[in-house]
């Protein structure tokens, strides 16, 4: 099974995550705060997992450590040439990923401690470089051991920007062997992406959700955005125009001009739809991102000419669609509250009054000039609630 | 699936309503939208009050200017009755209204305010005589509100709007692009205001006035005083005093925060002490070899010494 690739001791990381999820529930005053100590007892692990801000910390300085050593070894071996500096990287790279799995993951019981993750993000460059080196003329060929490289670390280590990653060396291997055929690049990206979401459905029902649950959340959405910017009208025009060289004069339109508007419609609604029927917050908050995208898509090329105004009644209609739905769903409707039940954990107060302080003004009121600048590329993402 | 609620129950560690919850909200049937509302409603009062600003500078043909301030103090009006009816008395500890999206009304009556306040100044063209009064006044009003209302993000934007009456954007996308006002004068002004910040969180902390408000001000007073003190070092012509000021600084916060467990502050505190030190070590002036070891064994030394004391920040 797919649990015996990873490297850590699966057990107890499940149990950490369990906790970390019961947390959530406690903070959401479901259960009470006896039922939460005596939760940790039962669960608890002796994985060394900090808290996010350590975590950062100590990602930081392994980081820098780990990669700075380049510098030395080029020092030491630099007159020996490419092959011998190639050769240290290696076993440079290859002497970091032992020592993240024998020592900080078997031995320290690290788990995301941020130290392992600078490690094997060393590491792995390294052998990387060290293997393919600097010169070879082929792109393609270094995406594509990318791509396999880091699914390998998404994977074996839970990593989640290694899965980011690798999707977005899919992308890119998409595009360049598509080159020559560019029209049809469009409806690649839709169907790779379309298969990939309704192949990893079947296989996340199979795993256990509390290891791979994250996993699924970042690929499916990908997954999702995906097919929907492939499709997107503004996408596939604005990229027409620079990859194929292809001149439009006033009036013309690009090639299938209609099956992509009516994509950049279609596809919000669709998951928007789907989202609310199966009850699946993930369609629901990707619908909230393409709607937003679908209108300024539409904004952009059929312009009132008034983005203030624009702006200001997109405001008030998300203000006024947002509160009726709070007190429409005051109630318990078709299963939809509007209370929270967990506690995120990405909810903090003083996080948010700072992001407030940041984006909402206050301090821009002398500055006019970038009052307006600041708040210009927001205007389309309000009149999501248009639709909505 | 995640079978997580039975294992507990199973384990007796929940007791049969609480599985019987779980397990409703693991089948879908019932879900929450509690982020996704609110989420909504701030960006409806990003774009609405963002988008009323934009208005009054954009100068629209003056016709409905009128009717434009009459609506707004429409506003204003309703949303400060809803207020009123729903606020509770102040008190100095935390004062929490069970209502939904009470905190929201009240940021968006604030910036209401001020965007009425502005439309009459540029109206009446009142802008040159009240430019510097313009944020002060913010700031006071955002500042009672805050307080009277205890909502914390008002309370951010009233530390930035007085921030900017003295001069200063405290915004860290000007810091990242190095879009500081020019002149030593204004770094010293950052670190004032800092040190004032700090001290005035600190006092409030201790009178147990609104203790959840010190963070926010211990926040804004670390990062103007790091800032003000790092530009000094790469702008003024004293750098090794600066640097040793800021070394001797961020060493005593990182202490105090790592005795308190406020990570986030312990975190700014090693970058700046590990910055400070760095220049003060290279100022030194040191040959290449050192040079190209520096930064793996101080770094690698840092994570092991960060490592070795785990037991103290391990246990959350």
């Amino acid at each position: 099974m797919i649990n015996s690739i990873t490297a850590y001791d699966i057990e107890a990381v499940k149990k950490k995550l369990a906790v970390a999820k019961v947390k959530t529930w406690y903070k959401g005053k479901l259960i009470t705060s006896d039922q939460y100590s005596s939760i940790q007892t039962a669960y608890e692990t002796n994985l060394f997992s900090p808290s996010i801000i350590i975590r950062v910390l100590l990602f930081i300085a392994t980081y820098l450590g780990l990669s700075t050593i380049v510098g030395p070894i080029a020092l030491m071996v630099g007159d020996a040439g490419m092959g011998a500096i190639r050769v240290m990287l290696f076993i440079t790279g290859a002497g970091m990923m032992a020592f993240v799995e024998r020592i900080l993951i078997k031995d320290k019981h690290h788990f995301k401690s941020g130290v392992t993750e600078a490690g094997y993000y060393s590491g792995l460059a390294f052998i990387y470089f060290g293997l393919l080196g600097f010169e070879i003329n082929e792109p393609l060929f270094y995406l594509i051991a990318a791509l396999i490289l880091l699914a390998v670390a998404s994977i074996r280590y839970l990593d989640l920007l290694s899965l980011i990653s690798a999707m977005g060396c899919l992308l890119a291997i998409i595009f360049l062997s598509l080159e020559s055929i560019l029209s049809v690049l469009p409806f690649a990206i839709m169907i790779v992406f379309a298969v990939l979401f309704a192949v990893s459905q079947p296989i996340q029902k199979k795993l256990d959700y509390l290891i791979w649950e994250d996993h699924f959340i970042i690929f499916d959405t990908l997954s999702l955005l995906l097919v929907y910017l492939g499709g997107n009208y503004f996408v596939v025009r604005e990229l027409s125009i620079e990859m194929m060289n292809l001149s439009l004069a006033e009036g013309q339109d690009i090639p299938f001009a209609f099956l992509f508007y009516g994509f950049t419609l279609i596809i919000p609604i669709a998951y928007l739809v789907w989202g609310i029927k199966q009850k699946s917050m993930l369609f629901i908050r990707v619908s909230l991102i393409v709607i937003a995208l679908s209108v300024i898509t539409i904004k952009y090329y059929y312009s009132l000419g008034h983005p203030e105004i624009t702006v200001t009644v997109a405001g008030a209609v998300l203000i006024l669609v947002s509160l009726l739905l709070i007190k429409y769903l005051k109630k318990n409707r078709n299963g939809f509250i509007r209370d929270q039940i967990f506690k995120s954990k990405w909810d903090n107060t003083d996080l948010a009054a700072f992001i407030a302080s940041q984006s909402l003004g206050g301090h821009q009121i002398n500055e006019s000039e970038s009052a307006i600048t600041g708040q210009g590329g927001e205007f389309g993402g309000g009149g999501a609630s248009g639709e909505f | 699936m995640s079978n997580l609620h039975k294992d507990l129950f199973d384990d007796n560690l929940i007791d049969e309503k609480q599985y019987q919850f779980l397990d409703a909200i693991n089948k879908r049937k019932v879900v929450s939208l509690y982020y996704e509302l609110r989420l909504l409603l701030y960006l409806g009062i990003l774009l609405f009050t963002g988008g009323i600003g934009y208005i009054v500078y954009q100068n629209l043909s003056s016709v409905g200017h009128i009717a434009l301030m009459f609506l707004l103090t429409v506003c204003i009006g309703i949303g400060g009755y809803y207020i009123h009816l729903k606020s509770k008395p102040y008190k100095s500890s935390q004062v929490n209204v069970e209502h939904f999206y009470f905190d929201y009304v009240v940021v968006l009556i604030s910036l209401l305010i001020i965007s009425l306040f502005t439309y009459i100044q540029v109206y009446f063209d009142l802008v040159e005589l009240l430019v510097k009064w313009t944020s002060i006044v913010t700031s006071a009003l955002f500042m009672f509100i805050a307080y009277r209302y205890d909502n914390k993000m008002i309370l951010s934007m009233g530390i930035t709007a007085f921030a900017a009456a003295i001069g200063l954007t405290v915004t860290p996308v000007n810091w990242i692009t190095g879009e500081w006002l020019s002149g030593v004068n204004i770094y010293v002004l950052s670190i004032s205001l800092g040190i004032f910040l700090l001290v005035i969180g600190q006092m409030l902390n201790q009178k147990n006035i609104k203790k959840h408000f010190t963070f926010t001000y211990h926040n804004f007073g670390i990062l103007l005083t790091y800032f003000g003190t790092l530009a000094l070092i790469f702008d003024s012509n004293q750098e090794v005093l600066f640097a040793f000021v800021l070394l001797v600084f961020s060493g005593l916060v990182g202490w105090y925060s790592w005795k308190q467990k406020t990570f986030l502050f312990f975190l700014y505190s090693c970058i700046c002490i590990y910055i400070s030190f760095t220049y003060l070590f290279f100022s030194m002036g040191v040959g290449e070899v050192l040079w190209i070891w520096y930064f793996p064994i101080s770094c690698i030394l840092a994570v092991v010494l960060l490592v070795k004391h785990k037991a103290h920040f391990s246990n959350d």
